[in-house]
Protein backbone atom coordinates (compact mmCIF):
# COMPACT_ATOMS: atom_id res chain seq x y z
CA UNK A 1 0.00 0.00 0.00
CA UNK A 2 1.12 3.27 -0.92
CA UNK A 3 1.93 5.87 1.46
CA UNK A 4 -0.68 8.63 2.16
CA UNK A 5 -0.22 10.87 4.30
CA UNK A 6 -3.97 12.11 4.60
CA UNK A 7 -5.35 8.99 5.55
CA UNK A 8 -3.64 9.92 9.24
CA UNK A 9 -6.08 12.78 9.16
CA UNK A 10 -8.83 10.74 7.88
CA UNK A 11 -7.85 7.93 10.67
CA UNK A 12 -7.13 10.66 13.86
CA UNK A 13 -10.80 12.31 12.50
CA UNK A 14 -12.20 9.12 12.53
CA UNK A 15 -10.76 8.12 16.11
CA UNK A 16 -12.67 11.70 17.31
CA UNK A 17 -15.52 11.19 15.95
CA UNK A 18 -16.11 7.67 17.61
CA UNK A 19 -14.89 9.40 21.01
CA UNK A 20 -17.29 12.14 21.03
CA UNK A 21 -19.97 9.71 20.18
CA UNK A 22 -18.78 7.18 23.37
CA UNK A 23 -18.57 10.70 25.53
CA UNK A 24 -22.17 11.47 24.58
CA UNK A 25 -23.52 7.99 24.81
CA UNK A 26 -22.03 7.53 28.24
CA UNK A 27 -23.71 11.25 29.52
CA UNK A 28 -26.92 10.39 27.87
CA UNK A 29 -26.94 6.98 29.89
CA UNK A 30 -26.18 8.84 32.86
CA UNK A 31 -28.99 11.45 32.49
CA UNK A 32 -31.34 9.07 31.47
CA UNK A 33 -30.98 6.55 34.27
CA UNK A 34 -31.15 9.98 36.91
CA UNK A 35 -34.11 11.10 35.58
CA UNK A 36 -35.73 7.42 35.52
CA UNK A 37 -34.90 7.43 39.15
CA UNK A 38 -37.81 10.19 39.30
CA UNK A 39 -40.76 8.18 37.62
CA UNK A 40 -42.67 5.07 38.74
CA UNK A 41 -42.14 2.10 39.56
CA UNK A 42 -39.68 2.43 42.10
CA UNK A 43 -38.43 -0.95 42.71
CA UNK A 44 -36.08 -1.04 45.94
CA UNK A 45 -35.15 -4.27 46.01
CA UNK A 46 -33.55 -4.08 42.67
CA UNK A 47 -31.14 -1.39 44.86
CA UNK A 48 -30.89 -2.84 47.56
CA UNK A 49 -29.24 -5.95 45.33
CA UNK A 50 -27.41 -3.42 43.92
CA UNK A 51 -25.94 -1.96 46.99
CA UNK A 52 -25.24 -5.32 48.37
CA UNK A 53 -23.58 -6.51 45.77
CA UNK A 54 -21.32 -2.72 45.42
CA UNK A 55 -20.91 -2.02 48.77
CA UNK A 56 -21.16 -4.84 51.09
CA UNK A 57 -19.20 -7.24 49.04
CA UNK A 58 -16.58 -4.92 48.02
CA UNK A 59 -16.00 -4.01 51.67
CA UNK A 60 -13.22 -6.59 52.10
CA UNK A 61 -10.81 -5.93 49.61
CA UNK A 62 -11.12 -2.54 50.13
CA UNK A 63 -10.34 -3.26 54.07
CA UNK A 64 -7.59 -5.16 53.00
CA UNK A 65 -6.25 -2.45 50.15
CA UNK A 66 -6.78 0.05 52.76
CA UNK A 67 -5.29 -1.61 55.78
CA UNK A 68 -1.54 -2.06 53.77
CA UNK A 69 -1.62 1.29 52.17
CA UNK A 70 -1.99 2.80 55.26
CA UNK A 71 1.32 0.71 56.72
CA UNK A 72 2.96 1.09 53.89
CA UNK A 73 2.63 4.90 53.61
CA UNK A 74 3.30 5.18 57.16
CA UNK A 75 6.56 3.91 56.64
CA UNK A 76 7.76 5.70 54.07
CA UNK A 77 7.31 8.61 55.41
CA UNK A 78 9.08 7.73 58.25
CA UNK A 79 11.93 7.18 55.82
CA UNK A 80 11.83 11.17 55.09
CA UNK A 81 9.95 13.26 58.28
CA UNK A 82 13.10 10.99 59.84
CA UNK A 83 15.83 13.16 58.19
CA UNK A 84 14.53 16.27 59.70
CA UNK A 85 13.52 14.69 62.83
CA UNK A 86 9.42 15.64 62.10
CA UNK A 87 8.30 12.06 62.76
CA UNK A 88 5.08 13.39 64.49
CA UNK A 89 3.53 14.61 61.09
CA UNK A 90 3.57 11.03 59.82
CA UNK A 91 -0.03 10.58 61.12
CA UNK A 92 -1.53 13.93 59.96
CA UNK A 93 -0.53 13.62 56.61
CA UNK A 94 -0.86 9.78 56.10
CA UNK A 95 -4.62 10.77 57.43
CA UNK A 96 -4.61 13.64 55.06
CA UNK A 97 -3.32 12.17 51.81
CA UNK A 98 -5.73 9.42 52.45
CA UNK A 99 -9.20 11.43 52.76
CA UNK A 100 -8.10 13.49 50.11
CA UNK A 101 -6.39 11.65 47.61
CA UNK A 102 -5.65 7.51 47.96
CA UNK A 103 -8.84 6.71 50.02
CA UNK A 104 -11.45 7.52 46.95
CA UNK A 105 -9.24 7.00 44.33
CA UNK A 106 -7.86 3.39 45.54
CA UNK A 107 -11.56 2.63 46.60
CA UNK A 108 -12.66 3.82 43.40
CA UNK A 109 -9.85 1.59 40.85
CA UNK A 110 -10.68 -1.24 43.46
CA UNK A 111 -14.37 -1.10 42.57
CA UNK A 112 -13.96 -0.63 39.25
CA UNK A 113 -12.15 -3.90 38.89
CA UNK A 114 -14.69 -6.09 40.64
CA UNK A 115 -17.55 -4.31 39.91
CA UNK A 116 -17.25 -2.16 37.03
CA UNK A 117 -16.47 -5.12 34.72
CA UNK A 118 -19.38 -7.29 36.35
CA UNK A 119 -21.61 -4.92 35.45
CA UNK A 120 -20.43 -4.68 31.53
CA UNK A 121 -20.37 -8.53 31.46
CA UNK A 122 -23.80 -9.09 32.97
CA UNK A 123 -25.56 -6.48 31.08
CA UNK A 124 -23.80 -7.34 27.82
CA UNK A 125 -24.57 -11.12 28.39
CA UNK A 126 -28.14 -9.33 28.63
CA UNK A 127 -27.80 -7.87 25.41
CA UNK A 128 -26.58 -10.65 23.32
CA UNK A 129 -28.83 -12.94 25.15
CA UNK A 130 -32.53 -10.67 23.92
CA UNK A 131 -32.74 -10.45 27.45
CA UNK A 132 -32.75 -6.77 27.35
CA UNK A 133 -35.57 -6.96 24.34
CA UNK A 134 -37.67 -9.43 25.92
CA UNK A 135 -37.57 -6.52 29.13
CA UNK A 136 -38.19 -3.72 27.17
CA UNK A 137 -41.22 -6.19 24.78
CA UNK A 138 -42.75 -6.84 28.44
CA UNK A 139 -43.05 -3.05 28.56
CA UNK A 140 -40.52 -2.81 30.66
CA UNK A 141 -37.52 0.55 30.56
CA UNK A 142 -34.43 -1.50 30.16
CA UNK A 143 -32.42 1.56 31.46
CA UNK A 144 -34.61 2.30 34.11
CA UNK A 145 -35.04 -1.66 35.27
CA UNK A 146 -31.33 -2.12 34.97
CA UNK A 147 -28.87 1.07 34.51
CA UNK A 148 -30.58 3.22 37.29
CA UNK A 149 -30.51 0.92 40.25
CA UNK A 150 -26.59 0.58 39.66
CA UNK A 151 -26.09 3.85 38.83
CA UNK A 152 -27.53 5.59 42.21
CA UNK A 153 -26.25 2.61 44.53
CA UNK A 154 -22.90 3.33 43.30
CA UNK A 155 -22.90 6.68 43.55
CA UNK A 156 -24.36 6.19 47.49
CA UNK A 157 -21.73 3.18 48.29
CA UNK A 158 -18.42 4.34 46.77
CA UNK A 159 -18.73 6.91 49.69
CA UNK A 160 -18.92 4.87 52.35
CA UNK A 161 -16.23 2.29 51.30
CA UNK A 162 -14.16 5.47 51.54
CA UNK A 163 -14.68 5.95 54.75
CA UNK A 164 -13.62 2.45 55.59
CA UNK A 165 -10.83 2.97 53.42
CA UNK A 166 -10.06 6.19 55.43
CA UNK A 167 -10.29 4.98 58.57
CA UNK A 168 -9.09 1.19 58.30
CA UNK A 169 -6.08 2.99 56.77
CA UNK A 170 -5.02 5.57 59.58
CA UNK A 171 -6.12 2.53 61.90
CA UNK A 172 -3.01 0.55 59.88
CA UNK A 173 -0.61 3.56 59.97
CA UNK A 174 -1.17 4.15 63.76
CA UNK A 175 -0.01 0.32 64.33
CA UNK A 176 2.95 0.84 61.94
CA UNK A 177 4.08 4.26 63.53
CA UNK A 178 3.26 3.26 67.37
CA UNK A 179 4.38 -0.39 67.36
CA UNK A 180 6.98 -0.80 64.57
CA UNK A 181 8.65 3.11 64.70
CA UNK A 182 8.02 3.56 68.62
CA UNK A 183 5.92 6.44 68.32
CA UNK A 184 3.73 7.85 71.11
CA UNK A 185 0.14 6.42 70.30
CA UNK A 186 -1.43 9.83 72.18
CA UNK A 187 0.41 12.78 70.06
CA UNK A 188 -0.56 10.75 67.14
CA UNK A 189 -4.12 10.59 67.60
CA UNK A 190 -4.28 14.56 69.08
CA UNK A 191 -1.72 15.37 66.02
CA UNK A 192 -4.10 13.63 63.33
CA UNK A 193 -6.91 15.33 64.43
CA UNK A 194 -5.69 18.62 64.97
CA UNK A 195 -4.51 18.45 60.89
CA UNK A 196 -6.82 17.02 59.34
CA UNK A 197 -10.09 19.22 58.76
CA UNK A 198 -13.44 17.46 57.57
CA UNK A 199 -13.78 19.48 54.84
CA UNK A 200 -10.92 17.34 53.62
CA UNK A 201 -13.09 14.28 54.16
CA UNK A 202 -16.18 15.53 52.70
CA UNK A 203 -14.31 16.72 49.34
CA UNK A 204 -12.69 13.21 49.18
CA UNK A 205 -16.18 11.52 49.78
CA UNK A 206 -17.55 13.62 47.17
CA UNK A 207 -14.72 12.40 44.84
CA UNK A 208 -15.91 9.17 45.92
CA UNK A 209 -19.43 9.59 44.88
CA UNK A 210 -18.12 10.83 41.53
CA UNK A 211 -15.94 8.11 40.90
CA UNK A 212 -19.08 5.70 41.63
CA UNK A 213 -21.02 7.46 38.92
CA UNK A 214 -18.50 6.69 36.24
CA UNK A 215 -17.74 3.17 37.14
CA UNK A 216 -21.55 2.33 36.76
CA UNK A 217 -22.19 4.20 33.82
CA UNK A 218 -19.32 3.27 31.80
CA UNK A 219 -19.78 -0.79 32.96
CA UNK A 220 -23.41 -0.27 31.83
CA UNK A 221 -22.97 2.07 28.91
CA UNK A 222 -20.20 -0.93 27.90
CA UNK A 223 -22.44 -3.67 28.58
CA UNK A 224 -25.74 -2.33 27.22
CA UNK A 225 -24.13 -1.83 23.60
CA UNK A 226 -21.86 -4.81 23.98
CA UNK A 227 -21.80 -6.49 20.32
CA UNK A 228 -22.80 -9.59 19.56
CA UNK A 229 -21.05 -12.81 20.68
CA UNK A 230 -18.76 -13.71 23.72
CA UNK A 231 -15.98 -12.31 22.42
CA UNK A 232 -18.19 -8.68 22.38
CA UNK A 233 -19.16 -9.45 25.72
CA UNK A 234 -15.51 -9.63 26.87
CA UNK A 235 -14.13 -6.70 25.21
CA UNK A 236 -16.48 -4.42 26.89
CA UNK A 237 -15.66 -5.85 30.24
CA UNK A 238 -11.97 -4.89 29.72
CA UNK A 239 -13.15 -1.75 27.98
CA UNK A 240 -15.07 -0.47 30.91
CA UNK A 241 -12.14 -1.39 33.41
CA UNK A 242 -9.73 0.86 30.91
CA UNK A 243 -11.77 3.87 30.57
CA UNK A 244 -13.30 3.66 34.14
CA UNK A 245 -9.52 3.51 35.74
CA UNK A 246 -8.13 6.43 33.19
CA UNK A 247 -11.53 8.66 33.62
CA UNK A 248 -11.36 8.31 37.68
CA UNK A 249 -7.37 9.67 37.71
CA UNK A 250 -8.39 12.39 35.21
CA UNK A 251 -11.79 13.20 37.03
CA UNK A 252 -9.56 13.15 40.29
CA UNK A 253 -7.42 15.66 38.73
CA UNK A 254 -9.93 18.35 38.01
CA UNK A 255 -11.62 17.60 41.67
CA UNK A 256 -8.47 18.02 43.21
CA UNK A 257 -8.00 21.54 41.08
CA UNK A 258 -11.37 22.77 41.63
CA UNK A 259 -12.43 21.60 44.87
CA UNK A 260 -9.03 22.16 46.69
CA UNK B 1 -56.07 -7.65 16.93
CA UNK B 2 -55.57 -7.39 13.47
CA UNK B 3 -51.97 -6.67 11.78
CA UNK B 4 -51.24 -5.27 8.54
CA UNK B 5 -47.80 -5.05 7.55
CA UNK B 6 -47.08 -2.33 5.04
CA UNK B 7 -44.33 -2.37 2.37
CA UNK B 8 -41.62 -3.04 4.96
CA UNK B 9 -38.27 -2.26 4.23
CA UNK B 10 -34.87 -3.08 6.22
CA UNK B 11 -31.27 -3.16 5.42
CA UNK B 12 -28.22 -3.74 7.52
CA UNK B 13 -25.73 -1.93 5.64
CA UNK B 14 -25.78 -3.11 2.04
CA UNK B 15 -27.57 -6.19 3.26
CA UNK B 16 -30.57 -6.18 2.34
CA UNK B 17 -33.08 -8.09 4.75
CA UNK B 18 -36.75 -7.00 4.27
CA UNK B 19 -37.25 -5.68 0.72
CA UNK B 20 -40.86 -4.32 0.70
CA UNK B 21 -43.29 -6.97 2.81
CA UNK B 22 -47.30 -7.14 2.58
CA UNK B 23 -49.51 -9.10 4.69
CA UNK B 24 -52.21 -8.78 6.66
CA UNK B 25 -51.90 -11.50 10.10
CA UNK B 26 -55.56 -11.69 10.57
CA UNK B 27 -57.54 -11.29 14.41
CA UNK B 28 -58.07 -14.49 16.03
CA UNK B 29 -56.15 -16.69 13.62
CA UNK B 30 -52.58 -18.50 13.64
CA UNK B 31 -50.30 -17.05 10.64
CA UNK B 32 -47.05 -19.29 10.31
CA UNK B 33 -43.96 -17.65 9.06
CA UNK B 34 -41.84 -20.09 6.91
CA UNK B 35 -38.47 -19.44 5.10
CA UNK B 36 -34.99 -20.31 5.08
CA UNK B 37 -32.70 -19.50 7.66
CA UNK B 38 -31.18 -16.28 7.82
CA UNK B 39 -34.16 -15.02 5.32
CA UNK B 40 -35.29 -12.58 8.10
CA UNK B 41 -38.14 -14.19 9.96
CA UNK B 42 -36.83 -13.25 13.27
CA UNK B 43 -36.35 -9.72 11.60
CA UNK B 44 -39.93 -9.48 10.46
CA UNK B 45 -41.19 -10.08 14.02
CA UNK B 46 -38.91 -8.04 15.91
CA UNK B 47 -40.45 -5.08 13.59
CA UNK B 48 -43.85 -6.28 14.68
CA UNK B 49 -42.93 -5.78 18.73
CA UNK B 50 -40.77 -2.37 17.81
CA UNK B 51 -37.44 -3.43 18.72
CA UNK B 52 -36.26 -2.53 15.41
CA UNK B 53 -37.47 0.67 13.33
CA UNK B 54 -38.00 -0.01 9.32
CA UNK B 55 -35.73 1.74 6.86
CA UNK B 56 -39.83 2.36 4.93
CA UNK B 57 -43.08 1.04 5.52
CA UNK B 58 -45.63 0.85 7.81
CA UNK B 59 -46.92 -1.92 10.74
CA UNK B 60 -50.36 -1.55 11.64
CA UNK B 61 -51.89 -2.59 14.60
CA UNK B 62 -55.60 -1.91 15.46
CA UNK B 63 -55.34 0.92 12.96
CA UNK B 64 -52.26 2.39 14.61
CA UNK B 65 -48.83 2.35 13.04
CA UNK B 66 -46.59 1.07 15.61
CA UNK B 67 -43.45 1.95 13.89
CA UNK B 68 -43.96 5.65 14.54
CA UNK B 69 -45.02 5.67 18.32
CA UNK B 70 -43.36 6.77 21.26
CA UNK B 71 -41.78 4.71 23.99
CA UNK B 72 -44.89 4.92 26.01
CA UNK B 73 -47.10 4.65 23.58
CA UNK B 74 -45.45 1.24 22.43
CA UNK B 75 -45.52 0.18 25.66
CA UNK B 76 -49.31 0.15 26.02
CA UNK B 77 -49.72 -1.64 22.77
CA UNK B 78 -46.66 -4.24 23.37
CA UNK B 79 -49.14 -5.47 27.14
CA UNK B 80 -51.01 -7.22 24.81
CA UNK B 81 -48.47 -9.08 23.81
CA UNK B 82 -46.34 -12.50 24.50
CA UNK B 83 -43.28 -12.72 22.97
CA UNK B 84 -41.08 -16.23 22.97
CA UNK B 85 -37.49 -15.64 21.67
CA UNK B 86 -36.11 -17.73 19.24
CA UNK B 87 -33.24 -17.69 22.02
CA UNK B 88 -35.99 -18.10 24.98
CA UNK B 89 -34.50 -15.31 26.30
CA UNK B 90 -35.08 -15.92 29.92
CA UNK B 91 -33.87 -13.94 32.24
CA UNK B 92 -30.44 -15.68 34.19
CA UNK B 93 -30.75 -14.02 37.58
CA UNK B 94 -33.90 -15.31 38.10
CA UNK B 95 -35.31 -19.00 39.03
CA UNK B 96 -37.80 -20.40 36.57
CA UNK B 97 -40.49 -19.26 38.92
CA UNK B 98 -39.43 -16.06 39.04
CA UNK B 99 -39.18 -15.75 35.13
CA UNK B 100 -42.57 -16.75 34.79
CA UNK B 101 -44.10 -15.03 37.03
CA UNK B 102 -42.27 -11.32 35.91
CA UNK B 103 -44.82 -10.11 33.55
CA UNK B 104 -47.29 -11.33 36.32
CA UNK B 105 -45.74 -9.18 39.04
CA UNK B 106 -44.78 -6.34 36.59
CA UNK B 107 -48.16 -5.80 35.76
CA UNK B 108 -51.34 -6.71 37.38
CA UNK B 109 -51.95 -6.52 41.09
CA UNK B 110 -52.67 -10.19 41.83
CA UNK B 111 -51.64 -11.45 45.57
CA UNK B 112 -48.16 -14.33 45.82
CA UNK B 113 -50.37 -16.70 46.54
CA UNK B 114 -52.32 -16.56 43.12
CA UNK B 115 -49.26 -15.48 40.95
CA UNK B 116 -47.46 -18.94 42.64
CA UNK B 117 -50.67 -20.61 41.13
CA UNK B 118 -50.85 -19.21 37.83
CA UNK B 119 -47.16 -19.53 37.03
CA UNK B 120 -47.14 -23.63 38.74
CA UNK B 121 -50.36 -23.84 35.64
CA UNK B 122 -48.64 -22.11 32.58
CA UNK B 123 -45.56 -24.52 33.39
CA UNK B 124 -47.41 -27.56 33.82
CA UNK B 125 -49.32 -26.40 30.46
CA UNK B 126 -45.92 -26.70 28.86
CA UNK B 127 -45.33 -30.32 30.40
CA UNK B 128 -42.96 -28.80 33.30
CA UNK B 129 -43.31 -29.65 36.95
CA UNK B 130 -41.83 -29.13 39.77
CA UNK B 131 -38.65 -26.76 38.38
CA UNK B 132 -39.73 -23.46 39.91
CA UNK B 133 -36.26 -22.67 41.92
CA UNK B 134 -34.11 -24.49 39.13
CA UNK B 135 -31.87 -21.60 37.75
CA UNK B 136 -31.95 -21.67 33.68
CA UNK B 137 -28.58 -22.43 33.30
CA UNK B 138 -29.28 -25.60 34.79
CA UNK B 139 -32.45 -26.26 31.90
CA UNK B 140 -32.11 -28.24 28.52
CA UNK B 141 -32.11 -26.57 25.50
CA UNK B 142 -35.63 -27.54 25.21
CA UNK B 143 -36.91 -27.12 28.45
CA UNK B 144 -35.58 -23.21 28.23
CA UNK B 145 -37.91 -22.93 25.10
CA UNK B 146 -40.46 -24.42 27.10
CA UNK B 147 -40.32 -21.88 30.22
CA UNK B 148 -39.78 -19.10 27.74
CA UNK B 149 -43.77 -20.04 26.21
CA UNK B 150 -44.67 -20.12 29.88
CA UNK B 151 -43.90 -16.94 30.33
CA UNK B 152 -44.78 -15.42 27.00
CA UNK B 153 -48.75 -17.13 27.67
CA UNK B 154 -48.33 -16.25 31.58
CA UNK B 155 -50.46 -13.07 31.16
CA UNK B 156 -53.16 -14.49 28.68
CA UNK B 157 -52.07 -11.81 25.98
CA UNK B 158 -54.06 -11.39 23.27
CA UNK B 159 -51.14 -11.79 20.22
CA UNK B 160 -48.70 -14.43 20.48
CA UNK B 161 -45.28 -14.21 19.16
CA UNK B 162 -43.66 -17.43 18.75
CA UNK B 163 -40.22 -17.61 17.34
CA UNK B 164 -39.47 -21.08 16.38
CA UNK B 165 -41.59 -22.53 19.53
CA UNK B 166 -40.75 -26.10 18.42
CA UNK B 167 -37.22 -26.39 17.10
CA UNK B 168 -35.28 -28.12 19.79
CA UNK B 169 -38.03 -30.05 21.02
CA UNK B 170 -38.64 -34.05 20.13
CA UNK B 171 -41.42 -34.97 18.14
CA UNK B 172 -44.15 -35.80 21.28
CA UNK B 173 -43.07 -32.46 22.75
CA UNK B 174 -43.26 -30.70 19.61
CA UNK B 175 -46.59 -31.98 18.99
CA UNK B 176 -47.67 -30.85 22.60
CA UNK B 177 -46.67 -27.42 22.05
CA UNK B 178 -48.50 -27.56 18.54
CA UNK B 179 -51.73 -28.67 20.17
CA UNK B 180 -51.03 -25.69 23.14
CA UNK B 181 -51.59 -22.95 20.05
CA UNK B 182 -54.29 -24.69 18.52
CA UNK B 183 -55.86 -24.84 22.15
CA UNK B 184 -55.07 -21.07 23.19
CA UNK B 185 -55.85 -20.26 19.80
CA UNK B 186 -59.88 -21.55 20.24
CA UNK B 187 -59.79 -21.10 24.01
CA UNK B 188 -59.03 -17.63 24.08
CA UNK B 189 -59.14 -16.68 20.17
CA UNK B 190 -55.30 -15.13 20.23
CA UNK B 191 -53.79 -13.86 17.51
CA UNK B 192 -50.53 -16.02 16.71
CA UNK B 193 -48.01 -15.62 14.71
CA UNK B 194 -45.21 -18.52 15.09
CA UNK B 195 -41.75 -18.89 12.84
CA UNK B 196 -41.39 -22.69 12.15
CA UNK B 197 -39.24 -24.69 10.49
CA UNK B 198 -41.44 -27.54 10.73
CA UNK B 199 -43.62 -28.57 7.86
CA UNK B 200 -46.37 -30.97 9.73
CA UNK B 201 -46.18 -29.09 12.52
CA UNK B 202 -47.32 -25.61 10.12
CA UNK B 203 -49.96 -27.50 8.62
CA UNK B 204 -51.51 -28.75 11.60
CA UNK B 205 -51.69 -25.34 13.78
CA UNK B 206 -51.88 -22.74 10.60
CA UNK B 207 -54.78 -21.04 9.42
CA UNK B 208 -52.59 -18.81 7.38
CA UNK B 209 -49.04 -19.15 6.10
CA UNK B 210 -46.47 -16.77 4.58
CA UNK B 211 -43.14 -18.08 2.99
CA UNK B 212 -40.50 -15.10 3.10
CA UNK B 213 -37.55 -15.76 0.12
CA UNK B 214 -35.25 -12.76 -0.53
CA UNK B 215 -36.81 -10.41 1.45
CA UNK B 216 -40.22 -10.41 -0.27
CA UNK B 217 -43.49 -12.78 0.50
CA UNK B 218 -43.49 -15.60 -2.20
CA UNK B 219 -46.40 -16.90 -0.88
CA UNK B 220 -48.86 -15.84 1.23
CA UNK B 221 -52.19 -18.49 1.54
CA UNK B 222 -53.83 -21.25 3.87
CA UNK B 223 -52.60 -24.58 3.94
CA UNK B 224 -54.31 -26.27 0.80
CA UNK B 225 -52.69 -23.08 -1.19
CA UNK B 226 -49.59 -24.69 0.03
CA UNK B 227 -50.49 -28.25 -0.48
CA UNK B 228 -51.27 -27.46 -3.99
CA UNK B 229 -49.17 -24.97 -4.91
CA UNK B 230 -47.07 -24.80 -8.14
CA UNK B 231 -44.66 -22.55 -7.60
CA UNK B 232 -41.17 -24.19 -7.30
CA UNK B 233 -39.78 -22.45 -4.56
CA UNK B 234 -42.17 -23.46 -2.51
CA UNK B 235 -42.35 -27.05 -3.28
CA UNK B 236 -38.79 -27.38 -3.17
CA UNK B 237 -38.65 -25.49 0.75
CA UNK B 238 -41.58 -28.16 1.70
CA UNK B 239 -40.01 -30.97 0.33
CA UNK B 240 -36.54 -30.52 2.06
CA UNK B 241 -35.09 -30.78 -1.33
CA UNK B 242 -31.27 -29.26 -1.88
CA UNK B 243 -31.75 -29.28 -5.72
CA UNK B 244 -33.94 -26.79 -7.39
CA UNK B 245 -34.56 -22.80 -8.06
CA UNK B 246 -34.34 -22.08 -4.50
CA UNK B 247 -30.43 -21.35 -3.65
CA UNK B 248 -28.48 -21.81 -0.20
CA UNK B 249 -26.69 -18.33 0.42
CA UNK B 250 -23.27 -19.18 1.16
N1 LIG C 1 -28.95 -6.60 14.42
C1 LIG C 1 -28.52 -7.04 13.23
N2 LIG C 1 -27.47 -6.44 12.63
C2 LIG C 1 -27.04 -6.85 11.43
N3 LIG C 1 -27.57 -7.86 10.75
C3 LIG C 1 -28.60 -8.51 11.29
C4 LIG C 1 -29.13 -8.14 12.57
N4 LIG C 1 -30.16 -8.96 12.85
C5 LIG C 1 -30.27 -9.80 11.81
N5 LIG C 1 -29.34 -9.54 10.87
C6 LIG C 1 -29.19 -10.24 9.59
O1 LIG C 1 -30.46 -10.35 9.03
C7 LIG C 1 -30.61 -11.61 8.38
C8 LIG C 1 -31.88 -12.28 8.83
O2 LIG C 1 -31.76 -12.67 10.18
P1 LIG C 1 -32.93 -13.41 10.97
O3 LIG C 1 -32.44 -13.60 12.35
O4 LIG C 1 -34.19 -12.67 10.77
O5 LIG C 1 -33.02 -14.80 10.23
P2 LIG C 1 -34.12 -15.92 10.42
O6 LIG C 1 -34.96 -15.94 9.22
O7 LIG C 1 -34.81 -15.73 11.72
O8 LIG C 1 -33.22 -17.22 10.45
P3 LIG C 1 -33.34 -18.52 11.40
O9 LIG C 1 -34.37 -19.39 10.79
O10 LIG C 1 -32.00 -19.13 11.31
O11 LIG C 1 -33.68 -18.04 12.75
C9 LIG C 1 -29.35 -12.40 8.67
O12 LIG C 1 -28.56 -12.41 7.52
C10 LIG C 1 -28.67 -11.64 9.78
O13 LIG C 1 -27.29 -11.69 9.58
MG1 LIG D 1 -34.77 -16.57 13.49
Amino acid sequence: MAFEPLKIFEYIGERFTAFLEELGGICTTFVQSVVLLFMPPLRLDLFLKQMEFIGVESSFIVLLTGAFTGMVFALQTSYAFRLFGAQNLIGPSVALSLARELGPVLSGLMVTGRVGSAMAAELGTMKVTEQIDALSTMGINPVQYLVTPRVVSSILMLPMLTVLFDFIGIVGSYFMAVYLLGLNGERFVNDTIYMVDLKDVYIGLLKAAVFGALIAVVGCYKGYYAEKGAEGVGKAATQAVVITSVSILIADYFLTAMLF
Amino acid sequence: MQIDIRGLRKSFGDHVVLDGIDMTIEDGKTTVILGQTGCGKSVLIKHIIGLLKPDAGQIVVNGIDITRLRRSELTEILKNFGVLFQSAALFDSMTVGENVAFPLIEHTDLPHAKIVGIVEEKLAIVGLKGVESLYPSELSGGMKKRVGLARAIALEPKVLIFDEPTTGLDPVMSDTIDNLIIDTQKRLGVTSIVISHDIPGTFKIAHWIAMLYKGKVVLYGNPDDFKNTKDPIVRQFLERKAEGPLQVEV
